[in-house]
Parts: C-alpha cells; structure tokens; sequence
C-alpha cells in the first residue's frame, strides 16, 4: 500500500488497508433480519467490504449479516447512533466508506456508478437523494431528502449527535482545519451530490411502528437537549418527531425556538415542517408568513408553495390557492438540497388544482387537472375493479388513481353529464377500456356525494361536519362543534365582504381569524370525538 | 425581386418562469425570425415551453450578473437586430405590427429604439416607460452592470441621442401581479447582487437601483439616503435621471417632508421645465399641507400640460386620489384669493407631543391665514419638524406653566391683523373654515367665539361630543390672555384676556377636539399637565381651582372625586360660581353618576329655575328622576327636552343627543317598560336616524322587535325607517350578538352582507360588519367562557378569540 497523502497533501493518514479506490460499506443494526438481506444484496457486489455493527440483536441479523461474509462486531447498545456509527467507521479498511441503513437498498444504477464516484480525487464526501416510500392518507407518496453517505476513510470523519447524527460537521471542520494549518485553499466542491439516489423502505413499516420510532427519537433529542439546549439542529428535529406524533402544538413551540436560534442559517426543511405544523394548529396568518419568509431565501422550494395553497384552501382565497397549486405543476425537478415530498409537483398539486376548480364551479376545468393527476400516479385501468367507488380506495395497492376515477365522475355528474358522455370521457382522459369504464361507472353510479364534498389531498375538511349521533361524549363536545359552525359561517360572510372589496385588509384579517378559530375549534372537536 | 428585409432576433433569459415565458414567445412568434432563451438554471417547465415555442435554449451558469447573462444570449443571436424581453413581458398584439415596420424604415445612422413598456396591475394597464429594448446586433453592443443591466449607454457611446429612435410597439409588464409574485425573494436577491458591486461601479445608477429596493422593502428612510446619494452622480440626460428624481421627491412626500420635497421640485422644475409629474407633485405637497388655492392653481396646470412624448417616465407618482380628482377636491376647498379676508389672518398652532395629530391640524387651518405658526411649548418628538415641513414658521419654547401664557406668546409670534389659535390637537371643520373667512371679511368686534367640538372617544363619533364656545380669534394687539387653562371649556369671561373685551361676536364655526384620537397615554400625559397648570397657577381661594380640578375629573369620568371637588368649590366660591351654567351641569353630572340623586335633583330644579333653556339639564334631571323611579315625571321632562331641541352652544356647555336622540332613546325606553312597545319602537327609530345615534338606538330597537314574537320582523322595522342598510343591519346584528342570540344574528349579518354587496361604494362600510361580525364571535366565546370553566382546552380556545390579533 502506498502513502497516500489525499488530493491537497492535508489528510496526514489514510484510512484505508484495503488498497486504492476500495469502498467499505458500513451499517449498524438491531433486530433486522428481515431487512438486512435485502440491503446487503443491493450493494454487496459493488464494494470491497462490508462491516456490520450489532448492537443487540435477538434474531437472526447477525447471521444474516455473516452470510454476507461481513466483519461483525457486536456491541452493547449505549442509546447513542454516532458512537454506533463510528464503531463501524473504526473497523472499515477501504479508502472509502459508505453508510447504510438495513432498512435501506441501493438501486443498481447507484450501485454501479459507486466506482467511478471513488474515482474522483478532488472530493471528499459525495452526498445521495434518499427517497422514502410512504402511505399518508390511503396515498402512496415519496418523501425524500439529501444525506452525505460516502466519504473518505480518514480518522477525523467522524459520527456526532446520539440521534440524527450527522457527518458532515466533521468534514467541514477538517476541511477548514487544513485550510489554516497547511495554508492551502479548501477545493469547492470538497462535498458534492453524486446525482444517485438510495431507496429507504423504513416509512412503509405499520404506523405503530414509525410511532415507536419517533417516540424513542424524540427520547434521545430530549437528552441531547437537556445537555445542550443551544443544538437548534436537534430541537428542529425533536419537533418534527413531535408532529409526526400528534403533538403539533408542542412541536410548534420547539419549532419557533430552533428558528430564532438559525436566524439566516434556517434550514430550509424547518420553514416546511414548521409551516405544515402552523397550518395544523390553524394559525394560517403565522403560516404565510413563514413561507413567504422561507420562500425569500429558497424561491425554488416547491413544498412552500404548496403549503401556501393549501393555506389558502383553508382560508378559501380559492384564486390564490390555484395560483400556488399551478405553480407546483409547473415544477420539473426540485433542487437536491430539499426535504420534499416528490409529488408535490406531479399528483398531489393537479388534484388540489382539480380540487380548487371544482369549488370554484369550474368542472371542466376540474376534470382536466384531474386526467393529469392519472397520469402522475400511473393510474392503470385494468386493475380498478368495482367496488364502493369511494375515496378509501386510493389507498389500495392495486388501484392506483381509484379515488381520481371516483372524483372525476363526481365532477361529471354534477356537470349532468349523460352515460354516454361520462363513458367517452374516462375513454379520453383516462385511457380506460370501453368495459372497465363501464365497470368504474357501475361502481360510483350510487351514493358519492357532489363534487364540492372533495377536498385536496393533505387538507382535512372542516366544514359542515356536524355530529349525527347524540352520545353523551358528542355532547360534551357540542359547544366547541357549534363554536366551529359558527366559525364557518363567518368566514364565509368575511369572504363574501372580501370579494366586494378585495384590497380591504380589515376584511382579509376577518376571514384569517375566523378560519383560525375554525380550525382550532375543529381540531378540538375531533380530539375529543377520538377520545 | 427580394427585398432585404432585417431579420430579427428575440433574446430572453430566464429562470424559473414557466408560468410566464410561453405568453411572451408567442407574442413574439411571428414577428422575430429567431428566438434565443439563456436559461440560468431553471427547475422548472421554462425549458421544455421554450423549446415548444420553437426557441433555441442554452444553458448559462448564473454568476449572480445579468448582463452576463444577456450577454450569453446575445452571442447567440444571428439576426440583424436584436429585441430584448423578459419571461413576464409581451409584444403587444395590436402594435407589435409596428416594430417590423419601422426597423424597415430605419435610416442608417439609427442603432437602437426604444419601446413604451406598460405594466399590467390589479387595477389594469399602468405606469408607462420607455426602454431601449432593440438595437443592431454588433459585437460592440453589450449589455452593462450587474443588475439593472443597461445597454443603452453602449448603444449611444460615441454617438449622440440621434442614433436613438422610438418605436410604437408596446411592451406589455405582467410582473405586478403579486399573487404568486416572490418578491422578496427577488428584493433579496437584488440587494445581495448590489452589496457585492465594486467600489469603483457604484455610480449614480447604482445608488438609485440601491434606494429603490429599500423602497420596495419599506424602508424610506434608507431609500432616501441611497436617492440622495445618487443625485449628485446623475447627469441630468441619463435615461433614468428623471425617475429618480421623481423617486426622490415622492420619498419625501410619504416622509412628510413637504418643505424640502418642494426645494427638490423648485430646482428640478428649471432642469426639466416640461417634465409635467413634477406640477403634481407640487400640488400633492400642497394639498397635504392644506394650502388648497396653490394646490388647485398648480394642478390646474398640471391638467392642462403634455407630456412631450417618450421623454419622462408616466409612472403615475400615486397620489391617494387621482390627479383629477384631486383637483377637484382642492378647487372644492380652497378659498379663492378673492374669498379669503382682506385682512391677514396668522394661524397660530400650540402644541406639545402631538406627531401623531399636528398634521391634522396644520392642513386644516394653513388655507385660511396668510401665515402659519407653530408654536412648540417643549416637545420631545417630532412636533417642531412636522410643522415645519408643512410651512409653518416654528417658534421653540419651554412649557411656560400655563395656557393663557402660551397663547400669548403665540400672540407676541403673529403678524397678521387677525389671530386664529388652534391647539395642535384640534382640527378646523372645513365649512367652519369657508365660513370664518368670510365673516372675518367684514367683521366689526374685536374677537370671534367659535365652537369647540370635544369628541370625548377614541372613535370620534359625534354620539360622544360635547359643544361649548371658545374665544378663539382675536384681532392682533388689543388683546392678551390672562387665564391659565387659556383653552378650557370654561365660561366666557375667563376665556379670553380682558374682562372689558367688547364686540365679541359667536359664529357657528365647529373646531374639532380629538380628545382621546391619540390614544390613552396620550390622554393621560395631557391630564397630568393640565392639573398640573391648575395646582400651580389657579388661585386655591375662592374655589376656582376645585372648580377647573372637579370639571377635569368629570370630564375623564371621575365622579366621585369631582363630587368632592366641586362640592367645595360651591361652598367657598362667594362670586356665585355656584349659580354657573358649567358647575350646575358638571356637578349636577358627578352627583347623578355618584347616585347621590335628591342632592342632583335639588341643584338641577335650581339651575333648571335659572336656565329654563339649558335642555342638558332638564335631561340630567329626567334621569335622576327615572333613576328614583318617578319615570313619569322623567318621560315629561324628557319631552320637554325633546320639544325644546339641543341648548345654545353660544350660552352652555351642550353634550350631544340631549335635546335629540339620547331624549329620545330615553323616552323609549321608559315607553317600552310601560309596555307601549309600538309607540317605542317608533321613539328609537326616530332616534337612529340622527348622526352618530344609530348604535345607541339599536340597542334598544332590537330587543324590543326580536322579542315581540308576531309583529313585524326586524328588517320590516329598519325598512319602515329608512334604516335598511348593511350598516343598519350589521349594527343590529352586533346588539344580538350581545343578547346572545347567535343564530339571528348571523343571519342578519348574511342579510347584511348581501344588501353591502347591490349598495354603492361609498354608501356602504363594509368594516364596520367585519367588526360585527368579529364581535358575534367574542360575544359567543364570552358567553361560553362560564361553561368551559372546568375545561381548559375550550377555555384556551376561548381566550384565543378574544385576543386574537389579526
């Protein structure tokens, strides 16, 4: 092995004892047998090593993982990931390392490209899209984020933080070290995005699951923050934890906190989930100002724009929300650096478009946005049998779009489009078979409400839902539910005064406060319903 | 035969405007013979609509510098002329014919054109510019700066203005429409590209560019500073010289800063005699100021000017009312020299810590005098450069310890044969103002006595005000004040200086007061001056000082103590102040709002014997009367009242609405416990119709209607009335709100609502049912709040209403 003193001559040792150009992949796991074979399949082919570190597994993971021909090391688990983390780091021997999850895979493009990705001499680390299939709602979405997952093996790349660790901090400072020390300028682009993509399979796991997953999170944040309650990162993700439980009203004030704490430095995944925790809580006047704010700093941020929208769906400032949704569409690519959910730009905004028209009476139109929203899920027609007809189906793996079909005939409908006409129409629009459209009108043909009962996809509908049942707990929730009617009832009137006199700021401010009380009145309503 | 027609090439940067860029290729499809699009890294569709369009799309690396940018896109280019756009412009389709027209016409020596730019707003098509936006394709021809990229100077350099034609195809601007507009984002953007600038680049341009992003930003101040930094860099033929200006000028308007705006005007109207934006901006500082016969002769000619054409830009300075509009408004009140007195008139102002109402008070009293002074009795905030600016000559002294002193140092500071004093929180009516001029046209006395309009809330509704007259124009010389509370509602004879005054005329000219129209703080800093005034410079002898202390603790609604105050004051006094119109009225106040009901009803049947025309008194002792629960005897006086009508300002002190409609909601009310309900009803309606009652009559209208079950229906009653109005309704619906009655009223809010939207724009007041409405919901919320009391979510819920902030 050669002495390798690094592309500028600042990193004093090599990592590697494996030789040039050689890639260790490193994971940690716990109790991962069902996952851990299908991770190490995607990747083993394309590296030199693999270093699994166990931290207490009581299946069969170790075994697994030694099938693999893997350097195991099991340690006891100490409720910390970076010291995990590094124990794996510790044992690799390639001049590059790349990090794992089990409950990840790698897709062969990316695996192929990991070579050439060695090959560069001028970087450091190389950082990856990952992208996590998730179900929100019955809808089969796409999360997705940027990570820093392959970098040089050197000593001073190291893991920090007991939860959410993080690597990058470490290469930075190495960087900025030499940069002192040596006297040489650190070469941009030390870190780059490789363009490669790693699929993470953790969110399709039971709700149960992703909430245990969040509780123990937001356990360890708590320590971390209890120790260092300036780590704004941390408390960033604590509140996301929080939201993802339930809790939008203490994540909201951990939210706030981490932002002031960044300043001009705030990420922008914290404008997003600040803002979608803001317009849960109903605080809409808080939320737009949030993303106008987040939206100065990133304006080509699609999930902002969304955000918007749907604020003003709620609002019912239907003009703008189009505005907003149509601006999505016209999105082809979100910049790397964002935490998104990738249908923001294809299917959620063109149902939320289709959705927005039809409040606003423009059916066609409606009917339009919803041909693309098919398109952007890939809705198939063979596999939409007849069933209810009704919205749940959507979550149906084998029936992608059939919610769209249900709506789209909703619309045509209340258009008084004949048989003849809605049959051409999910022909045309929707590609459908003369017998499966016959098939999807069989099964809306009864029940299914007009089409202004819709509502955008991620917007819960608040209005009208007055308590049919008169039990004892629909009573003790009866004032809050007729407060909330009520709500809705002046909103309505504020939005009526608003389009007489659209530059009225008093009256813009009146349908502000009444669709807040609306929400919260709302929001309450349903807690205790649930209770 | 070919005729050699020019060829012409569209360029176009752009970066994420796939909403935009498919409307300008096409405005342009048919008129260019290429299209050249730099992208400088789109995410979005701006390519792949681009390409649609049949353009020619590269890719630029942005280097945070446009003109590299344009740059890129015009190496690009093939054609022998080059017009420029962006993404959010358009040729426009009735005149774009012109632009192949006149590049076929062009004579050799002509480079480049420039074309009108019209941008579209909200309101329709607005500010008109011109922009050199085509020009032959040379190398030599290069687009400058980093921002606000220019290219016109490289076009012209070596040339002269001749090379430089104008075309008349429009450019239509779609960048205004806010709705989906980041602007921050760009203002952000703007303002990173300008702080990085070279030194050495950071000319007059630059600094304008610099001052206009503040401007967007809110920030005048600093765009003033960057304006005035760019003044002196400018020379008065660069292209936007003008605009600047104009920028320059409007900042200092919306500052306040009309005396220095109007130096700016007077020196830039002989660099640009024929630049016709700056007469208006003339007459704007004018009309703020309220000199109204030199705004309307200015914006008279403002009218009647053109504008030569291309040479300045139109952009329309954003008066608050339209040019022509606002002509009409000064020529309506302006005083025509020859209406105005031929005597002078110096219109004094006191004042101290009044920013937030000087203005007020300076516009509505400078049309009349022929001089305007500002006399500052120590302020610590704006005051004194608030007057200044709006052409007073300001007079700075330390609070002298009284009013009377004050004043008379006002006096010492005037000139003119007439003096009129306003104090800085007061506001001369504008028929008050018509009128005082032409009696001082030919008046006799030596003082006038006009008519102070106290508005007692913060709203200043004419429900809560009171009358009383004040000596308030004197003619210069003869007179000087010798009483210390120089402008309180006393009697006459303390009011102005000499007890021997003669040929003191009343004239019915209403002076508003806005007493609480600052705010309490506001409120209470001037009380604790005035009584300081009182302990220090009234006799303590002979009761005056319990008498002045006693009225002012009424008078901020101190009952108790005034009882105490003027009791004493009443005992000690041996000169019969006692037997004084004002102490009957304040005492007789303070005792029925103390409860002390035999003592107020044997000091009004006293007064009452006294002033048998003084109608407040006869009110305050109807109710009393109603209060011991003689409600007869009450509802007779209260005729009485009724038939006598309001008390002579010129003789009392008279609170609005007691010979009117607070008799009349009096009498009602007793009517109605009699169960006339009928004859009530009609008592109130009588009541709403007058100014400013309308609030206090619902209140007892509409019980009376919604609890009647049978009768007629409310909206019956308000139509039978005349009061079937939004207004009308949302007022009645805020009373029902108050009773609880959520349904009715949201239903008559819906009512409401819709009637607003068939009324005309001037007629309804579409926030008074915004405020309504938000009332409904706190008044709901209140009455839930005793339910929620075990139930702190719906309890948080609950205050969450209530101080709700937007």
């Amino acid at each position: 092995m050669t002495m390798d003193l690094g592309p500028s001559g600042r990193k004093p040792e090599p990592g590697g004892t494996l030789g040039a150009g050689a890639i260790t992949v490193c994971l940690i796991t716990r109790d991962e047998e069902d996952s851990l074979g299908r991770c190490l399949t995607s990747i083993a082919a394309h590296v030199d090593e693999i270093v699994v570190v166990d931290t207490g597994s009581s299946d069969r993971t170790v075994d697994v993982a030694r099938g693999f021909g893997a350097r195991v090391s099991q340690i006891v688990w100490e409720s910390d990931f970076s010291r995990a983390r590094n124990t794996s780091l510790d044992l690799a021997g390639g001049e590059w390392v790349l990090v794992l999850d089990a409950d990840e895979e790698v897709p062969p493009e990316t695996a192929e490209r990991l070579r050439a990705l060695a090959g560069e001499n001028s970087v450091e680390g190389w950082t990856f899209t990952i992208r996590s299939p998730v179900v929100i709602g019955g809808e089969r979405l796409t999360s997705r984020n940027l990570n820093l997952r392959m970098f040089r093996n050197r000593s001073c790349y190291r893991f920090e933080g007991r939860v959410h660790e993080q690597v990058r901090p470490s290469l930075l400072r190495a960087d900025a070290g030499a940069d002192a020390s040596a006297n040489t300028s650190v070469p941009d682009g030390a870190i780059r995005y490789s363009g490669l993509s790693i699929l993470h399979h953790g969110y399709r796991r039971d709700e149960g699951g992703v909430a245990t997953k969040s509780r123990r999170n937001a356990d360890l944040l708590g320590l971390v923050l209890a120790e260092n309650p300036g780590d704004h990162f941390s408390r960033f993700n604590l509140a996301t934890s929080l939201m993802n439980l339930g809790q939008p009203a203490e994540a909201a004030a951990h939210f706030r906190q981490a932002l002031s704490g960044m300043g001009d430095q705030a990420l922008p995944g914290l404008y997003r989930n600040y803002s979608l925790c803001l317009q849960a809580l109903g605080e809409y006047d808080q939320a737009v100002d949030l993303c106008d704010a987040g939206l100065s700093i990133y304006p080509d941020y699609p999930d902002l724009y969304f955000i918007k929208g749907q604020v003003c769906w709620e609002l019912g400032f239907l003009a703008e929300a189009e505005a907003f949704f149509q601006k999505c569409t016209h999105f082809r690519r979100v910049p790397p650096e964002y935490t998104t959910m990738e249908e923001v730009i294809t299917s959620m905004a063109w149902e939320n478009l289709a959705e927005v028209r039809a409040r606003q009476g423009r059916l066609e139109e409606a009917l339009q946005a919803l041909g693309r929203t098919w398109d952007a899920v890939g809705g198939s027609a063979p596999e939409v049998v007849p069933g209810t007809g009704g919205a749940r189906e959507g979550g149906d793996r084998r029936m992608p779009g059939g919610r769209v079909l249900a709506r789209a005939c909703g619309f045509m409908r209340a258009t008084g489009s004949d048989e003849a006409t809605m049959r051409r129409c999910l022909r045309d629009l929707f590609g459908l078979g003369e017998a499966e459209a016959g098939a999807v009108l069989a099964a809306v043909s009864v029940g299914d409400g007009p089409a202004a009962a819709g509502r955008p996809a991620g917007v819960a509908d608040r209005r009208g839902e007055a308590p049919a049942e008169a039990s004892a707990l629909v009573r003790a929730a009866a004032p809050v539910e007729a407060l909330a009617r009520l709500a809705t009832r002046c909103q309505e009137l504020g939005l009526r005064l608003l389009s007489l006199e659209p530059e009225n700021t008093e009256l813009r401010r009146l349908v502000f406060a009444t669709a807040t009380l609306r929400a919260k009145a709302t929001n309450l309503a349903t807690r205790r319903r649930a209770e | 035969m070919i005729t050699m027609r020019p060829r012409l090439s569209l360029c176009v940067i752009a970066r994420n405007e796939g909403e935009n860029i498919g409307r300008c290729l096409a405005s342009a499809a048919g008129t260019v013979d290429e299209t050249i699009v730099v992208d400088t890294g789109s995410v979005d569709d701006t390519v792949e609509v681009a390409l649609a369009a049949g353009a020619s799309v590269f890719e630029h690396v942005w280097t945070e510098d446009f003109s590299a940018a344009r740059n890129a896109s015009l190496e690009r280019a093939s054609g022998d002329w080059i017009l420029f756009l962006d993404a959010d412009e358009e040729l426009e389709g009735a005149t774009r014919a012109e632009l192949p027209r006149t590049l076929e016409a062009a004579p050799p020596g002509v480079e480049a054109f420039h074309l009108p730019v019209v941008s579209l707003t909200q309101n329709g098509p607005e500010l008109v510019h011109s922009s050199v936006r085509v020009f032959r394709n040379r190398p030599e021809h290069r687009f400058h700066g980093r921002i606000h990229e220019q290219i016109a100077a490289a076009v012209l350099a070596g040339r002269g203005v001749w090379a430089l034609g104008h075309c008349g195809a429009r450019i239509l601007h779609y960048g205004y429409d806010a709705r989906t507009q980041n602007t921050r984002a760009k203002i952000r953007r703007n303002l990173r590209i300008l702080e990085n600038y070279p030194e050495e680049d950071r000319d007059g341009f630059f600094h304008y560019n610099l001052g206009v992003e503040y401007l967007r930003l809110g920030e005048k101040t600093k765009a003033l500073a960057s304006f005035v930094r760019a003044l002196p860099l400018t020379g008065p033929g660069q292209a936007f010289a003008p605009v600047l200006v104009k920028r320059t000028i409007t900042t200092l308007i919306d500052l306040q800063r009309y005396r220095d705006a109007l130096e700016q005007i007077a020196y830039y109207r002989t660099v640009y005699p024929d630049f016709r934006d700056l007469l208006l901006l003339e007459g704007i500082c004018h009309f703020d100021c309220g000199r109204f016969t030199e705004a309307a002769a200015v914006l008279a000619r403002h009218q009647e000017m053109t504008d030569p054409q291309g040479k300045y830009p139109k952009e329309t300075p954003s008066p608050v009312l339209a040019p022509q509009l606002l002509l009409e408004k000064a020529e309506a009140l302006s005083l025509k020299r020859a209406q105005c007195p031929p005597v002078s008139v110096s219109v004094c102002v006191i004042g101290r810590d009044e920013a937030a109402l000087l203005g007020n008070c300076l516009q509505s009293g400078a049309e009349l005098g022929s001089e305007l002074v500002y006399v500052d009795t120590g302020s610590t905030d704006r005051s004194p450069a608030i007057a200044h600016q709006m052409g007073a000559t300001v007079r700075r002294f330390s609070w002298p310890g009284d009013f009377g002193t004050a004043r008379n140092l006002a006096l010492d500071q005037a000139s003119g044969e007439w003096v009129l004093f306003l104090n800085a929180d007061e506001v001369l009516s504008d028929t008050g103002r018509e009128r005082l001029a032409a009696v001082l046209r030919s008046a006799r006395g030596d003082a006038l006595r006009l008519c102070v309009q106290t508005f007692l809330d913060a709203r200043l509704s004419p429900a809560e005000s009171s009358f009383s007259a004040s000596c308030r124009v004197v003619r210069k010389g003869a007179y000087r004040f010798s009483e210390a509370l120089g402008e309180s509602p006393l009697p006459v004879a303390g009011e102005s200086a000499a007890a021997n005054v003669v040929g003191v005329d009343d004239v019915e000219v209403i002076i508003g007061h806005w007493h609480s129209a600052a705010g309490p703080e506001r409120v209470a800093q001037r009380r604790r001056w005035k009584s300081d005034v009182i302990r220090q410079r009234i006799s303590p002898v002979g009761g005056a000082a319990d008498f002045a202390m006693g009225v002012e603790e009424c008078i901020h609604g101190d009952y108790a103590n005034a009882c105490v105050l003027l009791a004493k004051a009443g005992a000690e006094s041996p000169d019969g102040l006692a037997s004084r119109p004002d102490f009957l009225l304040y005492y007789g106040l303070a005792l029925l709002n103390t409860g002390d009901l035999v003592a107020c009803l044997d000091l009004l049947d006293r007064g009452v014997q006294v002033y048998p025309d003084y109608t407040d008194l006869l009110y305050l002792s109807a109710m009393a009367h109603f209060q011991l629960g003689a409600s007869e005897r009450a509802a007779e006086l209260l005729r009485l009242c009724i038939r006598r009508g309001p008390a002579d300002w010129r003789k009392y002190t008279v609170m609005a609405g007691t010979g009117g409609f607070k008799a009349l909601c009096s009498l009602a009310t007793i009517t109605a416990l009699k169960g006339e309900r009928e004859e009530a009803i009609g008592l109130f309606a009588r009541a709403a119709t007058e100014p400013g009652a309308l609030e206090r009559a619902l209140e007892g209208l509409v019980p009376l209607v919604v609890t009647s079950g049978g009768g007629p229906t409310l909206t019956d009653v308000l139509k039978a009335h005349g009061l079937l109005t939004s207004t009308g309704l949302g007022v009645a619906a805020a009373v029902m709100a108050r009773h609880g009655w959520t349904e009715e009223s949201v239903r008559h809010l819906e009512l409401a609502v819709e009637l607003a939207g068939a009324e005309a724009g001037e007629v309804r007041f579409l926030a008074g049912l915004a405020v309504a409405c938000r009332s409904l919901l706190t008044e709901t919320c209140r009455r839930l709040a005793p339910a929620a009391s075990t139930d702190p979510e719906l309890q948080a819920l609950l205050a969450s209403v209530s101080g709700s902030p937007r």
